[in-house]
């Protein structure tokens, strides 16, 4: 082989490499070839009568326990069923899976069994807007639901507005970004969630008796974790200018010792820790997601490092659980969890219990349901409140519906705001490693029995 | 002074780890003109053999080798035998290879799921501990794979350069009539490198079984530095793959310590950007160009 097919074919790999890893790294989207495949959960056969449902948001249907009946009302949608997102995406696709055969079994919905069709988008966004366009005008479903990760989300909504789909989706973070006001949101983390989401977690730390006054923040680059650390520095629709967690942090009297920012997909953290140990300050704050926690754990371990307060914005639940002993006193923010006061909510104890068994059978490590589980069956029971509650499939009327009434969900209460593009308050809690596990410590009224914030041991 | 031989230390360890994943690849490519996208996969599939050992079978993470290398190696052999009977050419090996990656990729899915997968801390004591040199401390997964890879790619540069098969092996990449004539047996010698650079993937994967949290398409963020690793380095040269090595690591290391962060991994394909411009051959030279001048 002589050197121009040798550079030929050098220029065609870098060239395939960077666009997998130019993909890899923005937003998380991979171009992934994998089959456009489909899963269709027809539970229309599942009509297997129980005890009345607790669980619906909305039970003014007359007869839970009847058998549904007549045409099947089509409700579709798209997950991360592979590419980067998968792993995530495994939890939306399980509650989907149970919130529908829970529905089945309990008179379906407005009396006619449901049929839930899923497609894979891959953990792309340009896919799952093509799939949304699909379900809608060549599958012609009735309702749809939202998919998983803020990409896809952000693009699958611009299709359900040109056609005017009520659109509830469970985890979006941009939530300046989202102004249809057929969107309903359960991430019910607020508007103005840059600065409320600090605010709250800068309070519980300012309970200790050792409260923190210095603060290195982390950050990841992915938009979501950039915004909540970093706010944004003009205020759009109804949003806030300002806030990020740095800003609210000084504005709260903590000194920022250090910002440091990394990509998303970084796998080495050696560097980070060193500058973390370095700059030594009483609050590790962990802009990051997924495995970006106990990774950098695992760094700052082999610096011989132990951060005396921790936070991490939306680590994967499990690993951080496994990162062992450095790992305890790590904070995050949460909407469910599975102890009361979640179970209590509605439909707090199907969840838990439908969930775990579920997930057992997945063969998934973590089993609990906590919060990516809390979004996705909040989304189910959004939707489903609004089309009981207007006993219609219109969209316009469901969206007015679920505009003007309160709506019970795992969660807690929902009540969207018009004024605050369809977000409502932020009613996260703050969850704490304690003895191994999760447990919800602030606020008080809200706690797990006999569980409170600790400090640095 | 601390921070610099930190960074320092920092850089080379990378080196290690970027070394042992690229060496496979790098062989194929220049001695077999084979390139094998399904390196990626064999690393992978591994992993999660390294974790599944650990997880569930109760091995120390570092013993699973005497299972991934042998795997590894099969895997390699598999491919090569394949390549050679149906006579794929070198852009052709690029697309199979590329379907191979997509497949496995696929079949990891239906057997891990895509939940994450990570060998319990109690059960990977590498994960967390150290190497204390002094004032420098470097993570123990990277430690090993730095001597795994200096072993790895030492040991191929003497068998290329001072063993029969070698020879044979270079011979017939430059002149491959003239060297059949001479009685030299490309396709077995060509399964040795293919067994090697597949046992390389072997040992990567169970490296990265302990380093990762695992999930079927978490190997992707690799493929960027790794061709950059293979690029610079000079096809199928073991030293000018760890000087490259060395270079990227030094370059992420640097970038991570004294600028921002997040700039680690650009400034790195810059630095591979701006050498092909000036050196579109990589900073290293082929070896079998060498043999040839």
């Amino acid at each position: 082989m002589n050197g121009r097919p040798v550079r030929r074919w050098a220029a065609m790999a870098v060239a395939l490499s960077m666009v997998l890893a130019a993909c890899a790294d923005d937003d998380g989207e991979v171009a992934d070839d994998a089959d456009d495949g489909t899963e269709d959960t027809d539970d229309t056969d599942d009509t297997d009568d129980t005890d009345g449902d607790d669980s619906d948001a909305d039970d003014d249907d007359g007869d839970a326990s009847a058998e549904p009946e007549g045409d099947p009302i089509t409700i579709g949608g798209s997950l991360a069923l592979t590419g980067i997102f998968a792993s995530t995406a495994e939890i939306h696709d399980i509650v989907a899976d149970e919130y529908v055969e829970m529905l089945n079994e309990n008179g379906g919905l407005l009396g006619r069994p449901v049929e839930w069709t899923v497609l894979d988008d891959e953990s792309e966004a340009d896919q799952s807007a093509a799939l949304y366009e699909r379900l809608i005008t060549q599958d012609e479903v009735d309702l749809v639901m939202g998919p998983y990760g803020t990409g896809s989300i952000t693009a699958a909504m611009q299709v359900a507005e040109r056609y005017g789909y009520v659109f509830p989706h469970h985890t979006a973070s941009l939530t300046y970004a989202y102004t249809y006001e057929k969107h309903f949101p359960t991430w019910f983390v607020g508007l103005n969630t840059h600065q409320t989401t600090p605010r709250k977690v800068f309070e519980a730390y300012q309970t200790l008796d050792d409260a923190p006054e210095t603060v290195t923040f982390v950050t990841n680059r992915f938009p979501g974790t950039d915004f909540l650390v970093y706010g944004v520095d003009e205020g759009e629709g109804a949003l806030e200018a300002g806030g990020g967690a740095a800003r609210v942090a000084e504005d709260m009297g903590l000194e920022v010792v250090e910002t440091l920012d990394f990509d998303t997909g970084t796998t080495d953290f050696s560097g980070i820790a060193g500058r973390v140990a370095e700059a030594d300050a009483d609050l590790l704050y962990v802009g990051g997601l997924g495995v970006d926690g106990p990774n950098l754990l695992a760094a700052l371990e082999q610096q011989d490092y132990q951060p005396r307060h921790q936070f991490h914005q939306w680590p994967s639940p499990g690993p951080m659980l496994a990162a062992g002993d450095v790992a305890d006193g790590a904070t995050s923010v949460t909407i469910f969890e599975p102890f009361e006061p979640y179970l209590s909510n509605e439909g707090g104890q199907e969840l838990y219990e439908r969930y775990t068994s579920a997930a057992e059978e997945a063969g998934l490590d973590y089993t609990n349901p906590e919060t990516q589980a809390g979004a996705s069956w909040a989304a189910w029971q959004v939707l489903t409140a609004g089309v009981e509650g207007c006993e219609c499939l219109d969209h316009d009327e469901i969206a007015d519906w679920l505009l003007n009434n309160p709506i019970e969900t795992v969660q807690g209460t929902f009540e969207y705001r018009e004024d605050e593009q369809n977000y409502g308050d932020d009613i996260q809690t703050i969850k704490q490693i304690q003895d191994g596990e999760w447990y919800v410590v602030w606020p008080d009224d809200q706690a797990s029995e006999g569980r409170e914030m600790r400090g640095s041991s | 002074m601390t921070v610099l031989l930190q960074t320092l230390a920092t850089g080379v360890a990378l080196a290690g780890l970027y070394s042992i994943f690229a060496i496979g690849l790098s062989l194929g490519w220049g001695l077999l003109h084979t390139i094998n996208f399904a390196h990626f996969s064999f690393v992978l599939l591994s992993a999660y053999v390294t974790y599944e050992l650990s997880a569930t079978g109760g091995w120390d993470p570092l013993t699973t080798i005497v299972v991934t290398v042998p795997l590894g190696a099969l895997l390699g052999l598999g491919l090569q035998l394949f390549v050679t009977t149906f006579k794929i050419d070198v852009f052709g090996t690029l697309i199979v290879t590329f379907g191979l990656f997509l497949m496995f990729e696929a079949g990891m899915a239906m057997q891990w799921s895509a939940d994450l997968r990570r060998i319990p801390a109690e059960l990977n004591p590498y994960f967390t501990s150290a190497l204390v040199i002094g004032p420098i401390r470097v993570s123990m997964l990277l430690a090993i794979s730095t001597v795994m890879a200096l072993v790895t790619c030492l040991g191929v540069w003497w068998l290329l350069q001072h063993t029969a098969t070698g020879r044979g092996i270079r011979a017939f990449v430059q002149e491959p009539e003239m060297a059949a004539a001479f009685g030299v047996n490309y396709r077995s010698l060509a399964l040795v490198i293919a067994g090697i650079g597949g046992a390389t993937a072997g040992l990567t994967g169970t490296v990265l079984g302990m380093y990762l949290s695992l999930t079927p398409t978490i190997i992707e963020v690799w493929i960027a530095v790794v061709f950059a690793v293979v690029l610079l380095g000079g096809l199928a040269n073991p030293i000018g793959v760890m000087g490259s090595a060395f270079v990227i690591g030094m370059v992420e290391s640097v970038t991570r310590q004294f600028a921002d962060p997040a700039l680690a991994r650009l400034a790195a394909l810059v630095v591979l950007i701006i050498a092909l411009v000036f050196r579109p051959e990589g900073l290293f030279k082929r070896l079998v160009e060498e043999a040839r001048e």
